[in-house]
């Protein structure tokens, strides 16, 4: 959807690993939301020194760059941690419940094998950045920093995925 | 096998997988890969997959996506919705009707300072459902009017579906939120017609709601300033070239939020709800986005889209009976699929075609922005048609005690006057182009 209504609720899973993952999609879930803050707060400062000072932030379209692609993959795990991903359910909703658990597990393992392969080869470009020096335009912010959470973020999606995935499979819904 | 074959087998692969259940975005994604595969190798995908998801998420325009996000749920948290419908119900309440009206009203008010039909649709619910019960509305027409006044959510500007079209088509943003705003205020217009038409065949689904005095409305009407001044610094600001719209979102962002936090929605909690429901709803868009990326690199590869378009104009239709295939297949699909997914795996290969043709001597750019509008406007009807109306489900959520199929009943002649409006739309491009030469 283009769009969602969300609604915190308040049940948490129980057990330790569950707990843990929650705990830091949520973290990252935040870490997002203040990027994209700092973000707001630092396009204001540009416009307000541009129009008042004729002297807008050097490299804002950098920073803006930089700061959505982090902010956009940090909020990836949470919306797995709370099922926030659109499927469409036309075709299969009036069969079975147990025929549709197997369904979530399956794309729940796909969603995972996909997020590694990714964690995987962001890593490699981030270490081929890395050596290679590429940086930023106007303020030489090396681009191998912006990886560094992707490949964090695509981690924790992998995880978060295994872990939905088994709790569809025990059928412990908590 | 030719391009197109691959194409269609990739694509019908895909269509499976979702019809399985798998994540819409993660269907694009294996169905993508495996065609990328097929043609170019698995060397070529891995190489691919290493800077494909910084390409895509660290495009300057799309920043503005998870920016609107926030406005949005700010602007939930900050109680604008209320003000906008307190000052509608004070304006024309006691018309015939004229509480559903204000509803929709209030829907497109609140749609000037948020980008989504579903927030939209729900804001405006929980504040205007309560009050059209208690005077008396049927629950058909109540929850008809506030899950089709959504839809004025996406359709007036700012509106993330636009930003991916301007992305997809590189089209200016700014030129295509101008466009869209004389439709919206149309489509605003025929829902309030449609009421009206339904009070005055039954007046007992509508009753009159009472009359405010002038320092009421008054009152009422100044309430709604935040919204008003958000729209214009918004819309005004990245129309009249003074900001980037990644610029206006921010200042819009920052503005709600200080509306949200004055009027005590930013507790810990509040700000909490705002931070992981613009997590969720960001999430879920640019997710699709990566898997769309993949489909759509493997769909040029293949060079379907071309090969298609130019087979569609060799044909020799008439134009105009081709664009109404292609609205009837947005309608088709937008029956079980949502709007965004559509957007992105539809465009590629529906634009070249609709750029391959002529429409009333209009100018590539016209043309690609007027198409960009219709197809706003055809796939968020999807929102509101059964099996899956996203909408309505939204209210229905909502109003107990009024069943589904009530309000799907209720929506078909506001479906009339959605069908009508993109009818006129289009044979009178200028409705929407017109905004462009002011």
């Amino acid at each position: 959807m283009a769009d969602a209504i969300f609604v915190d609720s308040d049940a948490r899973p129980t057990a330790l690993v569950g707990r843990l993952l929650n705990a830091s999609c949520r973290f990252f879930a935040i870490c997002a939301g203040i990027m994209l803050i700092l973000m707001a707060l630092m396009s204001l400062t540009s416009i307000v020194g541009r129009s008042l000072f004729d002297k807008p932030i050097l490299g804002d379209y950098e920073l803006v760059q930089i700061m959505s692609a982090i902010a956009v993959t940090m909020s990836l795990p949470f919306c797995q941690m709370i099922r926030g991903h659109i499927i469409v359910d036309f075709f299969t909703v009036g069969l079975p419940r147990k025929v549709n658990r197997v369904f979530d597990v399956f794309a729940s393992l796909i969603l995972a094998v996909a997020a590694f392969a990714f964690t995987w080869r962001i890593g490699i470009g981030m270490f081929d950045l890395r050596e290679n020096g590429d940086a930023s335009m106007l303020l030489n912010v090396p681009t191998w920093w912006g990886y560094a959470p992707m490949v964090l973020s695509f981690f924790l999606l992998g995880c978060t995925a295994l872990y939905t995935a088994w709790v569809d499979l025990t059928g412990d819904r908590a | 096998m030719t391009g197109i074959e691959q194409g269609m087998a990739i694509g019908a692969l895909m269509l499976l997988l979702m019809a399985l259940r798998m994540h819409i975005a993660m269907a694009m994604l294996v169905a993508g890969s495996i065609g990328y595969i097929w043609i170019a190798g698995s060397a070529t995908l891995l190489n691919y997959m290493k800077t494909a998801a910084w390409a895509r998420y660290s495009i300057y325009d799309l920043s503005v996506v998870p920016l609107f996000l926030l406005m949005g749920q700010f602007a939930t948290h900050g109680g604008l919705s209320k003000a906008l419908f307190r000052a509608g119900a004070t304006l024309i309440g006691h018309w015939r009707g004229g509480l559903a009206m204000a509803a929709v009203g209030a829907c497109a008010g609140f749609g000037a300072i948020c980008g989504s039909s579903l927030a939209t649709a729900a804001t405006m619910g929980q504040v205007a459902l309560p009050e059209l019960r208690n005077h008396k509305y049927s629950g058909r027409l109540a929850t008809a009017a506030i899950a089709a006044g959504g839809t004025l959510g996406i359709l007036i500007p700012p509106s993330v579906p636009l930003v991916i079209y301007a992305i997809l088509t590189e089209q200016n943003i700014a030129k295509l939120f101008m466009a869209a705003v004389i439709p919206g205020i149309i489509a605003m217009l025929g829902y309030m017609i449609v009421i009206g038409i339904i009070a005055r065949v039954d007046p007992n689904a509508a009753p009159r709601g009472e009359q405010a005095s002038f320092a009421e409305k008054l009152k009422a009407i100044a309430d709604t300033w935040p919204v008003m001044l958000i729209f214009v610094a918004v819309i005004g600001g990245i129309y009249g070239g003074f900001f980037t719209p990644t610029e206006a979102a921010s200042i819009g962002t920052l503005a709600t939020a200080f509306v949200a936090w004055r009027s005590g929605g930013l507790s810990r909690r509040g700000f909490l709800e705002c931070v992981y429901g613009t997590a969720q709803a960001t999430a879920m868009i640019f997710l699709i986005l990566l898997g769309a990326d993949i489909m759509n690199v493997f769909l040029a590869l293949t060079q379907m889209p071309a090969e298609l378009a130019k087979w569609v104009v060799g044909l020799g239709y008439s134009p105009v009976l081709i664009l109404f295939v292609i609205i009837f297949i947005y309608l088709v699909l937008g029956c079980i699929m949502d709007s965004l997914s559509m957007i992105l795996l539809t465009i590629p290969i529906f634009f070249p075609i609709i750029m391959g043709m002529d429409f009333w001597g209009l100018d590539p750019e016209s043309k690609a922005i007027w198409f960009g509008i219709l197809s706003l406007m055809v796939v968020e009807i999807g929102l509101i048609t059964p099996p899956v109306g996203l909408n309505v489900f939204i209210i229905s959520s909502m109003a107990k005690e009024t069943s589904m199929k009530e309000t799907f009943i209720g929506i078909i002649p506001f479906l009339a006057s959605d069908l009508l409006r993109i009818t006129l739309i289009v044979f009178v491009p200028s409705i929407a182009l017109i905004a462009l030469k002011l």
